[in-house]
């Protein structure tokens, strides 16, 4: 299919979730839809492309099909930053203070890992490093879940779940900024992508600068996890799925992907999550966290690319 | 116009220095051949060449773009034989991507996978990568590792085409009677330095083979060419 084409269909699919989320369900227009449902579908937009584009940055960097936002412990460790101020009210002055903590985690996690990633790691080594943190910051958070008080916990196991409940635009606003942000910076390293993609030695003799691309990339990538991270919660499955989903269509080249993975992963979080607001469970509306639903849906349609590839492998 | 090396060191851990004091010259136009035993530090000085490894300043002096192909290649993704190529192409402006691949006989697998590729196939789709670059200087590492005789003459014959439009070609090879075939100069890596640089007539000799291997070789001359053999023992 040709790509141009693939990728007005995505934008359609991306653009017609958003625009009919908020109504879904809705007989007519109300407050309700402006104040809660609106910018709930924004920050689910947003954050569904950010996942997305955070998961092809880090199978590309990392040259591993396996690599996820979540991979390098940058989620975890945001998830940590906020979930403190979830579980102590005291140390959350303000409605700032669990994004605060959370990026503030994120980022010395990025930095960790970069400092380390210049050091001839290699690809391998920076994984077993992000897995390392992963397994830290878990165990960090089972503590804080331990000493937390039981009247939280409610709250806070429904944030663990990924869930993208909200009143206000500020969340989405966060997401957005975060996103734009980083989206202009790797845009312009789009073809850098491509060469790194194909093979390092040869990107780096067509003047591609491997370890600023490294550097650039994972940062951009843990920016865009930490802020979705520390908006809604980990959200799983988009970085891993949307990305392989387009691969067989698009090709390799960022120029088509980027924009490829945006879309598909930002309609699918606002489907998700519509889905997961209008589900009926025994009569009654469940809201459960979109985290699961996303995981539902992903890891089917995961298993079944990953079937489909396999078959066409040569054997 | 050249690329040159000039007093290049190069060593990965202090106590083992893999190029020492090496000078080396590849002239625009000439398919230079660099050969020697394994180890001897030959990919290294493509890579050098290529400004991939750390290297002093002043030491490696080129005036116009430079390609090189590695002896492996490892893609994160299974990329089709023409993404290859247009990956390449990027570069360069004007490449004509169909005639290159015509040339190398690969335009059937424009739309098959690396991985669905013999190695033939594979060596020369990624050869026809770095062509399309349309670089003043192209290194390749054992190109022609993985080809038949029909092929390795294919590749060879075409390269020095490119030889002929004003490329300047190093070839890394362990083929003697191939560099013996096609070689402008060729270059004889020995103990971190080049020993011997010069036609194939001039290098290509039993001595300096059996002082390069410590065993006998045979060279004779078939066509006004040296053929290599190794002797009975």
């Amino acid at each position: 299919m040709n790509k141009l084409l693939l990728l007005a269909l995505l934008a359609t699919f991306s653009m017609a979730t958003i625009w009919m989320a908020p109504y879904f369900g809705a007989a007519e227009y109300s407050e309700q839809i402006r104040t809660l449902r609106l910018p709930r579908a924004t920050l689910a937009w947003f954050s569904g492309g950010s996942l997305a584009v955070a998961g092809l940055l880090m199978q590309t960097l990392l040259r591993n099909d396996l690599a996820t936002p979540f991979t390098l412990g940058v989620a975890s460790s945001a998830s940590f930053g906020a979930f403190v101020c979830f579980a102590f009210p005291a140390i959350s002055a303000t409605m700032w203070a669990p994004p605060l903590l959370g990026f503030i985690c994120a980022i010395a996690t990025i930095a960790l890992i970069i400092k380390l990633g210049s050091s001839n790691l290699g690809h391998n080594g920076i994984l077993l490093v992000g897995i390392t943190i992963n397994f830290v910051f878990g165990a960090a958070l089972m503590i804080v879940r331990h000493l937390a008080p039981p009247y939280r916990m409610t709250k806070l196991e429904h944030w663990l779940m990924g869930s993208i409940e909200t009143s206000s635009f500020e969340p989405a606003w966060v997401v957005a900024t975060a996103a734009l942000l980083c989206l202009a910076i790797i845009w312009t390293k789009r073809h850098d992508l491509d060469q790194y993609s194909f093979d390092m030695k040869v990107a780096q003799a067509r003047g591609v600068n491997v370890s600023k691309l490294m550097n650039v990339g994972l940062a951009t990538s843990g920016l865009l996890t930490a802020a979705v991270v520390t908006q809604c919660g980990p959200i799983a499955f988009i970085g891993l799925l949307v990305p392989h989903a387009l691969r067989p269509f698009i090709g390799h080249s960022h120029k088509y992907m980027l924009p490829a993975c945006w879309l598909l992963g930002s309609g699918f979080l606002v489907f998700a999550d519509t889905l997961s607001r209008s589900l009926l469970i025994f009569g009654r509306s469940s809201d459960i966290p979109v985290g699961i639903i996303t995981a539902l849906v992903g890891g089917p349609a995961f298993l079944l690319i990953v079937l489909r590839k396999s078959k066409k492998a040569p054997h | 116009m050249s690329l040159r090396a000039e007093h290049l060191c190069f060593a990965y851990t202090a106590e083992q220095p893999i190029l020492n004091d090496l000078s080396f010259e590849l002239q625009a136009g000439e398919l230079h051949f660099i050969v020697g035993a394994n180890g001897s530090g030959k990919s290294t000085l493509l890579q050098c060449l290529a400004q991939l490894l750390p290297v002093a300043p002043d030491t490696v002096f080129s005036e116009s773009r430079v390609a090189y192909l590695p002896q492996t290649i490892a893609p994160c993704q299974d990329f089709s034989v023409l993404q290859v190529i247009e990956l390449g192409a990027q570069l360069a402006e004007g490449c004509d991507i169909k005639e290159l691949m015509g040339q190398l006989k690969i335009d059937h697998l424009a739309k098959r996978t690396l991985s669905q590729l013999s190695g033939g196939e594979r060596q020369r789709a990624l050869v026809a990568a770095v062509l399309a670059e349309q670089p003043k200087f192209l290194l390749l590492d054992e190109p022609s590792s993985s080809l038949d005789m029909h092929h390795q003459v294919e590749l060879f014959r075409l390269l020095k085409t490119f030889c002929n439009k004003g490329v300047g070609i190093a070839v890394v090879c362990h083929d003697w009677n191939i560099a013996s075939r096609y070689a402008d100069r060729i270059s004889l890596v020995h103990d971190n330095a080049i020993i011997k640089c010069g036609n194939p007539h001039e290098v290509i000799t039993s001595e300096n083979l059996q002082h390069l291997f410590g065993r006998s070789v045979v060279v004779t001359h078939s066509q006004q060419t040296p053929v290599v053999m190794p002797a009975h023992e």
